[in-house]
C-alpha cells in the first residue's frame, strides 16, 4: 500500500474518497432517474424542493432514516445482513475500476521529508487479475438475495428471492463468456493494460494484411459488437432492472424478496442496487469503450499539448465521467422504454439465447484471431 | 503485514468452519461455509495466487454455495438438537481430533518451508502453458466429466416425474 | 490485499453507521401481533410453508455451476492463445481444446433438446 507514511495516508484517503463518491453518487441517480423518466413520459419530474429539485434528495435520505427499526423472528443477523451484502460487493469491484490514466509523481520534499516517486492510481487498488476479481465478487450479489428472502420468515419473499437468484445466477454465465471474447483480443487480465491496448486507431492483421481504420478509435465494441450486446444485456439482467425486473416486481409476489424491509435497509437494498449500475456502467466503458481513451484526440496529443502528466489524468477522469454518465442515462432510458420480461422469456433468453451467441462469439474471435 | 492478515483470515476460516458443524440450523451452516469460503479465497490472495483466488470466488463462492443454501434454505428442516454431554461421541471425537492433528504436523513439519513464488501477473498464462501441454489429460476428462453430470442430472431429476 | 479489506471493512461500517441511526432518532413500538405476521396482502396468513417447489431451480443452479466450470477453462486459454500460435504445436492445442469446446456445445445442446431448461 505504499512505502511511507504519506504515500500509505494518501492511499487510504483515496479508498474513502472513492468509496464516499459512489454512496455519494446514489441519491444523485435516484433524482436524475425521476427527472429522465419524467422527460420520457411527458411529465415534470421533482421539481418543487430546490433548483431543479435537488434537495428532493435530501428529503429522500432523511424519510427513512426516521423510520421505525423492525425485526422480527429469530434470524435477526441475517436479516439485517442482507441489506449490508447488497451493498459491499459492489463497492469494493468499483474500488478496483481505474478511472483515469495513472500518473508519476517524481521525488520532491514536504516539510523536510524527502518523498521520492510515486505511482498515483486512480483506482483503490490496483489487481493484476482485476477481471476474474470482478466476476467473483459480483456473483456474490446472490447471497443478499436469498439472505434476504430467507429471513424474512415468509412464503412470498423466500419464492421472489429464489426466482431472482436463479435469474442472477443464469446471466452470470453469458457475462463470463462474453468476457472470454475480450480476453482472447487483450491477452491481460488488468484493466490498465485492457484500456492500454484499446487507445489508437483500429488497426489489426487479417491473413498477413494489416488493416489500419483511423478514423475509428481502437475500442473492443468495433472488435466485437455481438459480444458488446450480449454482455450489456447481461449486465442490465444482473442488476435486476428492467426489462429484467421481476424480482421487484410490484405487481406479482408483492414486493419479491424485499417485502419485509423498511426504512433505512429498504434504502441499502436500493444503495446497492444503483452502485451496482454505477459498476456496470464503469465496467461496459472499460471493456468495450476503451474506458477513458479521448475518442477524437490521442493520449500522446493530450500529453503535448497539456505539457504534464497530472493535467493529462485529470482531463481522461473527465473523459471517463462523461462516458459514464452516459451509459447510466442509456441505463435509465432502457428502463422506461421497454416492459418487464415473464420469467420463463427471462430464463430463456438467459440459457438459449445469450449463452449460445456468447459461445459462438468467442470461438468466431478465436478463428480471427487465428487467420 | 502479510503475516497479521493471514493470521486473521486463518482465524476467520477456523471460526467459520468450526460454526457450520456446530450450528443448529442447516441453512444458516450453509453460510458460515460460504463465508469460510471467501475467506479461504483471501487467502489464496496473500499466497500471491490472485488468479486463483477469483476463481475460488466464482465458482465455489458464487455458484456452489449458492447452490447450497438455495438447497437448505428452502427445505424448512428442524434445527438439530445440540447434544454435548455424550461420552461415546467425545471419545469419537477425540480419537479422530489426535489421528487428524498428529497426521498433518506430521506433514507440516517433515519438509522445510518453501519459499513464495511471485509470479502473479503471468498466472493466467502459466496455468495455461501446464494445463495444455501437461495436464492435456486430465483437462479433456474433466471436460468429459462435466458432460455425464449434466446429463445425469438432467435424467435424475426426470425420474420422479416420469415423463 | 490490504486495500480490499479496507474497502470492504469501510463500506461494511458504513451500511451499520446507517443501520444504526434510525435506532436513536426513530420511535420504537412494542413487537405488536399484527406487525410480525407475515405481509400476505392484507389478509392473514393461513397456512405455513407447505407449498410444492419446483425442482427447475435446482437443475438450473446445477447447469449454472458446470457450464460456470468450462467458462472458467477457457479464461486461461483466451488469455494465452497469441503465445500458443507462436509455438509449433498449436495445432495440437487448438484440437485438443476444440474437443473440449465440443463437448461444452454438445452438453449444452443436449439440455436444449431434452427441455430441461424450459418454462421457469
Amino acid at each position: 500500500m505504499g512505502k511511507d507514511f504519506f504515500e500509505i495516508s494518501i492511499n487510504l484517503i483515496k479508498i474513502f474518497v472513492i468509496l464516499f463518491s459512489m454512496v455519494g453518487l446514489v441519491p444523485l441517480l435516484v433524482w436524475a432517474e425521476r427527472r429522465v423518466s419524467a422527460l420520457m413520459q411527458n411529465r415534470l419530474g421533482p421539481n418543487r424542493y430546490g433548483p431543479f429539485g435537488l434537495l428532493q434528495i435530501l428529503a429522500d435520505l432523511v424519510k427513512p432514516l426516521m423510520k421505525e427499526d423492525f425485526s422480527k423472528g429469530n434470524k435477526k443477523l441475517l436479516y439485517y445482513l442482507a441489506p449490508i451484502l447488497a451493498v459491499v460487493p459492489p463497492a469494493v469491484v468499483f474500488g478496483s475500476i481505474p478511472f483515469s490514466a495513472p500518473f508519476q509523481v517524481p521525488a520532491f520534499e514536504f516539510f523536510g521529508f524527502d518523498l521520492g516517486p510515486y505511482t498515483f492510481y486512480f483506482q483503490s487498488f490496483h489487481l493484476n487479475t482485476a477481471v476474474v476479481f470482478a466476476l467473483g465478487v459480483s456473483s456474490l450479489a446472490s447471497y443478499s438475495l436469498l439472505i434476504a428472502g430467507w429471513s424474512s420468515e415468509s412464503k412470498y419473499p423466500l419464492f421472489g428471492a429464489l426466482r431472482a437468484a436463479a435469474q442472477n445466477i443464469s446471466y452470470e454465465l453469458a457475462l463470463s463468456l462474453s468476457l472470454v471474447g475480450i480476453l482472447f483480443l487483450f491477452n491481460s487480465l488488468d484493466f490498465l493494460e485492457i484500456i492500454e491496448k484499446q487507445s489508437g486507431p483500429l488497426s489489426f492483421s487479417l491473413l498477413g494484411k494489416d488493416f489500419v481504420f483511423s478514423f475509428l478509435p481502437n475500442w473492443g465494441v468495433f472488435y466485437q459488437p455481438l459480444g458488446a450486446l450480449i454482455f450489456f444485456v447481461a449486465l442490465i439482467a444482473e442488476c435486476n432492472r428492467i426489462p429484467f425486473d421481476l424480482p421487484e416486481a410490484e405487481a406479482e409476489l408483492v414486493a419479491g424478496y424485499h417485502t419485509e424491509y423498511g426504512g433505512i435497509k429498504l434504502i441499502l437494498f436500493y444503495i446497492g442496487e444503483y452502485s451496482h449500475m454505477m459498476v456496470s456502467s464503469a465496467l461496459m466503458i472499460v471493456f468495450y469503450f476503451g474506458g477513458f481513451d479521448p475518442y477524437p484526440f490521442s493520449q500522446e496529443t493530450l500529453l503535448n499539448f497539456l505539457g504534464s502528466d497530472f493535467k493529462l489524468s485529470l482531463v481522461l477522469f473527465f473523459v471517463f465521467i462523461i462516458k459514464f454518465f452516459l451509459f447510466l442515462f442509456v441505463f435509465m432510458w432502457i428502463r422506461w422504454s421497454l416492459p418487464r420480461f415473464r420469467y420463463d422469456q427471462l430464463m430463456d433468453l438467459g440459457w438459449k439465447k445469450l449463452l449460445p451467441w456468447a459461445l459462438f462469439n468467442a470461438l468466431l474471435t478465436a478463428w480471427f484471431i487465428f487467420l | 503485514m502479510e503475516t497479521f492478515l493471514f493470521y486473521i483470515f486463518s482465524a476467520g476460516l477456523l471460526l467459520t468452519a468450526f460454526n457450520t458443524i456446530f450450528c443448529r440450523n442447516p441453512a444458516k451452516g450453509a453460510l458460515n461455509l460460504a463465508l469460510s469460503m471467501i475467506l479461504l479465497a483471501g487467502l489464496f490472495f496473500l499466497m500471491s495466487a490472485p488468479f486463483l483466488a477469483g476463481l475460488q470466488l466464482i465458482i465455489y463462492a458464487g455458484a456452489v454455495m449458492v447452490l447450497f443454501v438455495m438447497v437448505l434454505m428452502l427445505f424448512n428442516l428442524k434445527n438439530e438438537l445440540f447434544v454435548f454431554f455424550k461420552k461415546r461421541a467425545w471419545i469419537w471425537t477425540v480419537f479422530l481430533f489426535g489421528l487428524c492433528s498428529g497426521l498433518i504436523s506430521l506433514m507440516a513439519f517433515s519438509s522445510p518451508p518453501r519459499e513464495n513464488p511471485s509470479y502473479s501477473f503471468l498466472e493466467g498464462k502459466q496455468i495455461a502453458l501446464k494445463l495444455f501441454t501437461e495436464y492435456l489429460l486430465i483437462f479433456e476428462m474433466i471436460g468429459l466429466l462435466l458432460l455425464v453430470i449434466a446429463i445425469g442430472v438432467v435424467v435424475l431429476s426426470r425420474l420422479d416425474k416420469e415423463e | 490485499m490490504l486495500p480490499i479489506v479496507i474497502l470492504t471493512l469501510a463500506s461494511t461500517g458504513f451500511c451499520l453507521f446507517l443501520i444504526a441511526i434510525p435506532y436513536f432518532f426513530a420511535p420504537k413500538d412494542k413487537n405488536s401481533e399484527t406487525k410480525a405476521s407475515a405481509y400476505e396482502c392484507g389478509l392473514a396468513p393461513k397456512q405455513k410453508r407447505d407449498s410444492q417447489i419446483s425442482v427447475k431451480f435446482f437443475l438450473t443452479a446445477i447447469l449454472f455451476i458446470l457450464f460456470d466450470i468450462e467458462i472458467i477453462f477457457l479464461y486461461p486459454f483466451a488469455l494465452a492463445y497469441r503465445d500458443f500460435l507462436q509455438t509449433e504445436q498449436a495445432l495440437g492445442i487448438i484440437l485438443a481444446m476444440g474437443i473440449f469446446i465440443l463437448l461444452f456445445i454438445f452438453g449444452l445442446w443436449w439440455e436444449i433438446k431434452s427441455k430441461a431448461l424450459d418454462w421457469k
